[in-house]
Formats: structure tokens, sequence, C-alpha cells
């Protein structure tokens, strides 16, 4: 195949005749993969093998049978459903376009946590992991531990690595995370890659001195607002109850000593959250962030013993529904305001690219796109497999630090990972027309119902994802101005 | 003990398609397959009488994994072609497409002469 006849077909169009459906034989045409969806309206919504969209109310079987409009023809001509039989598929431009969905799997993972500390002043009720009161410092990342990890990610084929320091509460060791970046810095440079840094912190132990190193290294923060006080109080307990207060604190500490761009805020959905989502928005919009992730609660460690901390996945959805709501209506007031979690399925619904968020993935991102180092040099498939061990579970520990990549990525954790973590290959997942804008959760599913594969229709996670992706198609569909706030949610 | 039973056409609904359609009902109606002495015939049952609309709910998933298959069916082997050239385009050599394509801009060398 001559790469210029293929230039030459992206670069000509088509006589104007060819594009007049009139012009064809009615309904002589060959579908593309596709898959379809009942909405609860009645209509239904297709999707193509690589995420184009349309709702309709053309019945299927009229489509099989070529018993269709002209006017439907010409929009699942142009949405890449069909193609006439004179004008084969462009196969190219349509495995470019799922090479685009996929791109997420190239390279190795990108993201890397270290548990640089289990040490914690907070005690909060939904904590997934086990953490020790703060004077424990041997259950801070020892340096060799730190030197090990790092060798680790610096042979790792891409060029761009995010480095997390996450604990307990990671600033009650800044000592390890100062070596760490250092360290990082130094192997960036002879590796020539670029690292980004990012610490999860709960501000209480935020000071000038340690936001000043941070700033000087360009760090970027991750912090927790659940709410306003009542709520965050409620939540994330610590001595002295002023959790809400030291998180405000450091929040403008950062705002008029560093840059409010360098930090992000999120929140955990307690049963105290579920009361009123509006307040939390609220209160988001005063300490003037303009995204809010109305997550839900991860069931894993302590969570699962804390009563605040269970509630059913419906209460969620309402819980949910009332906070998109909201948003929507501040959205149209003016107010600029958006949720991350609707905001990463419209980048899916809406733009031909993947992102980078390794909980929806197909193939899963637990191993392939995100990698744990534990305090004590343990490796785990993601954060939630780390939580899992918590709770003396370590199927998904893949090694540790003094172990190698083959080693790692062939461990019984990473291929039980791969194994149920590829929708495309798991029962209820291969058939289901959302899965282009969905992923999978074999850690998830392990945990809430003992079997990574999962059984999906008592899914949490399936009934989260199918209720979101349902409900942001049927505004976009049905509402133009909702469709227009929705687009500027994806502007960077 | 009351029985619901469905009889399907082996002609009209694979026994895939009904595996898929039980898979998804199984948490709202307990369903079995089972022969029937009837040829090309299937029997859905369920150990409780079931409402029409519930009957009716049933028969439009198992429709509708029906119309799944037709589609894999009809689409397959360009789904693997499209599948196989996204993840190793070097491999997967397209044919060009046939018809007149004269290249304006005079690229092809070939075409100049």
């Amino acid at each position: 195949m001559k790469q210029s006849s293929l230039r030459k077909e992206f670069r000509r169009f088509r006589p104007e005749e060819d594009h007049k459906t009139s012009n064809h034989k009615a309904n002589f045409y060959s579908i593309l993969p596709f898959n379809f969806h009942r909405l609860k309206n009645g209509e239904t919504l297709l999707v193509s093998e690589w995420g184009d969209w349309i709702v309709t109310d053309t019945s299927i079987e009229d489509i099989l049978d070529r018993k269709i409009s002209n006017n439907t023809i010409d929009l699942l001509l142009s949405k890449n459903f069909i193609h006439f039989y004179d004008h084969p598929p462009q196969v190219e431009f349509l495995a470019n376009r799922l090479r685009a969905k996929k791109s997420y799997i190239n390279g190795g993972p990108k993201l890397h946590i270290l548990v640089i500390s289990l040490r914690c002043e907070h005690t909060c009720g939904y904590c997934q992991v086990s953490r020790v009161s703060s004077d424990k410092e041997q259950f801070d990342m020892s340096n060799e531990t730190i030197d090990k990890a790092l060798h680790l990610i610096f042979q790792l084929p891409d060029d761009h690595l995010t480095i997390e320091f996450q604990g307990g509460e990671a600033l009650l060791n800044i000592e390890g995370i100062k070596y760490a970046v250092k360290r990082a810095r130094y192997l960036a440079t002879i590796n020539n890659k670029n690292v980004t840094f990012v610490i999860c912190t709960n501000l209480a132990v935020l000071d000038h001195t340690i936001l000043d190193f941070l700033k000087q290294e360009n760090i970027l923060i991750s912090a927790s607002l659940d709410g306003p006080a009542n709520v965050h109080n409620t939540n994330r307990i610590r001595p002295g109850r002023d959790s809400y207060q030291r998180t405000i604190d450091g929040i403008n500490l950062i705002k008029n000593n560093y840059s409010f761009d360098q930090v992000s805020v999120l929140m955990t959905t307690t049963n105290k959250s579920l009361e009123n989502p509006k307040i939390i928005i609220d209160e988001y919009l005063k300490q003037g962030f303009k995204n809010i992730f109305l997550r839900p609660i991860s069931p894993y460690g302590f969570a699962t013993f804390n009563k605040n901390s269970h509630y059913e996945i419906e209460k969620y959805l309402d819980f949910y529904k009332e906070g998109l709501e909201y948003i929507i209506e501040l959205n149209k007031k003016g107010v600029r305001v958006i949720e991350t979690y609707a905001q990463i399925i419209l980048r899916r619904l809406l733009t031909p690219y993947s992102d980078g968020y390794v909980d929806l993935m197909s193939p899963a991102g637990a191993v392939s796109n995100v990698i744990v180092y534990d305090y004590n040099g343990k490796i785990y498939a993601s954060d939630e497999a780390r939580m899992l061990a918590q709770m003396k579970d370590d199927t998904f520990c893949l090694g540790t630090v003094n172990d190698d990549w083959d080693k790692l990525l062939n461990s019984e954790g990473a291929i039980t990972v791969q194994n149920a973590g590829v929708g495309e290959a798991l029962p209820g997942c291969s058939n289901c027309a959302l899965l282009p804008f969905c992923g999978s959760d074999p850690i998830y599913h392990h945990a809430t119902q003992g079997d990574s594969v999962g059984f999906r229709p008592t899914s949490g996670f399936c009934k989260r994802n199918m209720w979101l992706i349902e409900e942001l198609v049927t505004r976009i569909n049905s509402d133009p101005i909702q469709k227009k706030i929705f687009q500027t949610w994806l502007k960077r | 003990m009351s029985q619901t039973v469905i009889e399907l056409s082996e002609k009209h609904y694979s026994l895939s398609a009904l595996n898929e359609a039980i898979y998804w009902l199984s948490n709202i109606y307990p369903l079995h397959i089972s022969p029937s002495v009837i040829p090309d015939t299937i029997i859905l049952s369920t150990n409780s009488e079931m409402s029409e609309e519930s009957t009716k709910h049933i028969l439009q998933v198992i429709h509708d994994y029906q119309l799944r298959e037709k589609i894999k069916f009809e689409t397959k082997s360009l789904k693997e072609i499209i599948i196989a050239k996204a993840f190793y385009p070097d491999v997967i050599n397209v044919t060009e497409p046939t018809g007149d394509m004269r290249d304006p801009v005079l690229m092809d060398q070939n075409e100049a002469k």
C-alpha cells in the first residue's frame, strides 16, 4: 500500500453527487460494529465500537433489515454506524479512533504512589488504611526503600511520570519526601524524563517551612474537604475536633504564599454527606474551588466497619443526582462549577480522546497505569489493593521493591488483574453498549463480591456507571443548554 | 408449585443469546433453560408465577441479545480487522479502496508523468 495514495484519499473530497443520499440505492449499506442500549425514556442509544453514539427511536430491526429512511441513513453514515457498499469503510480512520480511545494502555504505569508514612494525627471514620499514631517513625518509608522504589520507577518506558506521596499523613514524614524528591529529580535528569510530584495531605500540619519546600519544588497538593465544618468534622476526626479549620487555614496559607492553582481538594461521601449535597457544593464555591468530585466511599479498610460510611448505592445516586442538578443550575446562572466524575464521562462521550482516570479503564488501570509502593517496601496493584491488604487480603500484592519488573508483572496479583480487568472479555461487560465509556475494576469486585471478575447484575460499580452514563446521554440529547454547559467543562 | 414456562424457537434464539439474557436477569428472575420434547424448541422456566409485564420484559431482553448476536455476526470480520489495525498498525495491511483516486497536487510522481 503506497503511503502517498493513502494521503490522497484523506485529502480529497468526493464529488458533490456522492453526498446526496438519493443518488445511492437506498438501504444498500453494510453495518459497522456497534451495540445498543435501551434508555428509560423508550429511545435507544446506539454506540459504535470506538465510542460514537446517537440516540434514536428507529428500531434496531429496521436498521438490520435495511428499512430505514434516508434521513436516518444520513445520520448513521455521518456517525460511522454504516457504510455504503461502493464506499468501503475507512479502516485506517476507524482504527485510529479506537487507538485514541485506548491510548492509556501505551507505555507502562504512569502514576506511582509512594506511601511515605503510615503515621496520621486524624482518625477518619472512612479511612481505608490502618494508620498509626503520629509518633511512630518506624512506620515511615526508609531511605533505602525509597531508593529501591525510585530505581524501579525510572526503569519504566514512559517519559512523563507522576509520583504521588500518600499516607497516613504524608507531611509527617517531610524528610522522607525531601529525600525522595531530590533523588527522583536526579534520576529524571539522567534518564531524560519529566516527573510531576503530588502530595496528598490533610493540611493539618502544613506550615511555612514545609510550604516553602513545596513551592520550591513546584509540588501539587491534593487535600480533603468534605464540606462545611459540621460535615467535615463529623467525617474527619482529630484531637481538638478542628480538622475543618486546619484545612481552611492550610488552603489559605497556600493561596497567600504559593498558588491556588497548585491545590485541589476531594471529598468523600458519607451518610452525613448524603443529607445535603448543596451545602457541600456551596462550601467548595465559598473556598474558591470550581471542581468538586462527588465520589462515593470506597468499600475498603475502616470504612467497612464504620456506620457513617455504609449506605446503599441507590442513596448515593439520589445524592449525586441532586448535586449534579444543583451544579447545572449554578452553571445556568453563570457560576462555573464542574462535577469531576461527570467531566470524566463527558470527555469520553463528547471527544474522541481518553483520559487518565485509572478507576474507569478497560483494561483495568491497576498495574497498567498505577503502582503503589507501601512504606514497608511491598508493592500493590493500586491504592485499593493496598487498602485490601490492610484487611489482611494480599491478593493484589505484586511483590516488593527487591523484585524486578519481570517478577512483579508476572505475579499472581498482576495476572489476576489482567485476567479480570478487560471488560471486552467479561460476562456482562462484553455485550454492554456503554463499555466504551466505562471500565472494569477487578479489585472493587474482589472486595465487594469476593470475585475479581464480578457479577454485573448486582455490582455497585456497574449500577453507578450505567446510571451516570445514561443520565448524561439523556441530558445531552434532550437539552441543548445542558449540552453546551457540559462542553464548556471539557475546555482546558 | 406454580411455574412460568416460556417456549422459544431455537431457529430464532441462540443458546448464547439466551445465556446472556439469563445472566443479566438472574438478579430479578431466576430462570432455567431446559430442552423440550418439541423439536427446535427451548424451554425457559422459573419456579414462580410471573406477571405479563415481567414475561414481556424477559422476552424483550432475550430479543435484544439476539439482535446483538445478529450485529456481531454481520460485523465480526470487520471488527477484528479494525481492532488488529488499531493495535498492530504495522502488521495489518489494508487493501487500498478501488476507484479513481487522482492526486490533485501531484504528490505521486508516477501520476505526474
